[in-house]
């Protein structure tokens, strides 16, 4: 499936800082869908995500919004981006109704009684607490989310949004992605970071999986799980297989590791079994392969 | 504006700086102008007053912008990035720093003249004695050295070195003040400097804000 129409275009998109370069020859986002962004500690998902939401400008490169006419500069464009980022976000010593007060003065879409009763869905103690610093991890996140919520937007940057969440509240969060995304009717579209795969697996239409500043793999969830099957096998099978398997590991009790489907003809006259491979096991096996992380 | 500044300035803040703090510096100065060293002249009463509270609200301002936009300018403390986030942010930013600084100017030059007046009604014998370059350099090195010493602590996130930095400003205040007090020194000169000081450190530091805003962008 190709991207037909894109919500943020990134062209040689370059930037180094400390030893780490970020080195993204080419990026589109796909509009009207949820994309995520895979990758160990390190990867470069946070400086991709704040170069896009315009929260750092030494970069080379350039990204274009909103099928490729705009830059991050140009009138309504911020207006029209939510981002949420690490927990120390807002002023620590704001209590609630500043937050609200600052998003009103900051933002001309955001409606703060959308915003009182987001946060009072989503459980988020407006009046018990004196400031932002008082709420847990998890609810400054909610708190953040809520902000973003309460906008007229149309493409929510998120970096590592349910990191903080409990499990209940990673469901209700992939619930409120996937009613942004439907009620958007195509023009709204979610793009976050995230170590969670398995649990945010259920939004995530398109993935993007990074290693080292640079992209390894891209593509549609459906169509990543068609370009990848999942193969376990017996131990003495391993070492025949090993230099096809991606991210391939071996115990006493068997093999398993990630094959291209073109390569499938290759499990012929071996004990192997092929499974579609989950995201999860797509991203963790793409990443095994690149990684310098190593077993001891 | 009003509006950006009050984004900054949390509830207790305000109940503190914009009402405590100014009732009791006032109320400082007239329990020390009233006739408790009855041997003294008045214009010493005066005098001490003054000097009391222009260390006192180096002091204070100083800390008070600790919590106001204290660690702004600390490279990693992320303060502006929700800022930045908006078309807005820029502006807001510095229409709150721009208001800080009236609050602050206009705060100094109230408790001045009120601290003046005290001395005037209480017994008249001060109106002869105080000249008004005296009371304006009072309230220029008082809002020279707020300036400079806020623009300072806005490095750092560290309220110890805030404080530090304070105390730092309130030694050279007492330093500048026994230097003017000479017989040999032109308070009219001095003044002018000061002024020129007042001014560059007020447009200064407010276009040092939006600089530092612009660099955050940067990471090197």
């Amino acid at each position: 499936m190709e991207i037909e129409n894109t919500v943020v275009c990134g062209e040689k998109i370059k930037k180094a800082y400390k030893g780490f370069l970020l080195d993204v020859e080419s990026l589109r986002l796909p509009k009207g869908f949820a994309t995520a962004l895979i990758g160990e500690n390190g990867a470069g998902k946070t400086t991709l995500l704040n170069l896009m939401a315009g929260l750092r400008l030494d970069y080379k490169g350039s990204f274009t919004y909103f099928d490729e006419k705009l830059g991050i500069d140009d009138k309504g464009v911020k207006e029209k981006i939510g981002y949420t980022g690490p927990a120390h976000f807002f002023m620590p010593h704001w209590s609630v109704r500043q937050v609200a007060e600052a998003n009103e003065l900051l933002f001309e879409g955001f409606d703060k009684k959308k915003f009182y009763e987001i946060a009072d869905a989503l459980c988020i103690p407006v009046g018990n607490v004196k400031n932002v610093k008082s709420l847990s991890e998890g609810n400054k996140t909610k708190l953040m989310l809520a902000t973003v919520l309460a906008r007229e937007t149309k493409l929510l940057i998120l970096d590592e949004p349910v990191s903080t969440l409990d499990p209940l509240m990673r469901d209700r969060f992939c619930e409120l992605m996937r009613r942004y995304i439907s009620d958007g009717d195509g023009e709204k579209s979610v793009f976050f970071s995230t170590h969670d795969i398995a649990d945010m697996e259920g939004i995530t239409d398109y993935a993007i999986i990074m290693e080292k500043g640079k992209i390894l793999e891209r593509g549609f969830v459906e169509d990543l799980k068609e370009k990848y099957i999942l193969v376990k096998g017996e131990e003495s099978d391993y070492s025949a297989l090993s230099k096809w398997l991606i991210g391939g590991s071996c115990t006493k009790y068997g093999f398993s590791g990630l094959l291209l489907s073109e390569d499938l003809e290759r499990l012929s006259g071996h004990n192997a079994v092929a499974e579609t491979p989950s995201l999860h096991q797509i991203c963790i096996s793409v990443m095994k392969q690149n990684s310098p992380l190593k077993m001891i | 504006m009003g509006k950006s500044y009050k984004i900054f300035a949390f509830p207790e803040y305000r109940l503190l700086f914009l009402i405590a703090y100014p009732l009791c510096a006032i109320a400082g100065c007239a329990i020390v102008q009233m006739d408790l060293f009855s041997v003294l002249h008045r214009t010493f009463h005066f005098m001490v007053a003054s000097g009391i509270m222009a260390s006192m609200i180096v002091i204070i301002e100083i800390i008070g912008d600790h919590f106001l936009f204290g660690g702004v300018y600390a490279r990693f403390g992320n303060k502006m990035e929700f800022l930045k986030l908006s078309e807005k942010g820029k502006s807001l930013y510095k229409s709150a720093m721009i208001m800080d600084q009236i609050r602050r100017t206009v705060f100094v030059i109230s408790v001045n003249l009120a601290n003046a007046a005290i001395g005037i009604i209480g017994k008249g014998d001060l109106a002869g004695w105080l000249e008004i370059s005296v009371l304006i350099t009072y309230i220029l090195i008082t809002l020279v050295l707020c300036n400079v010493g806020i623009v300072i602590c806005r490095f750092s996130q560290n309220p110890v070195v805030n404080i530090a930095v304070g105390y730092l400003a309130n030694f050279m205040l007492m330093l500048f003040m026994y230097v003017f007090s000479g017989p040999e020194v032109s308070l009219v000169v001095v003044n002018v400097v000061l002024a020129a000081g007042f001014v560059v450190s007020s447009i200064g530091s407010v276009w040092f804000s939006m600089k530092k805003m612009e660099e955050s962008y940067h990471d090197e």
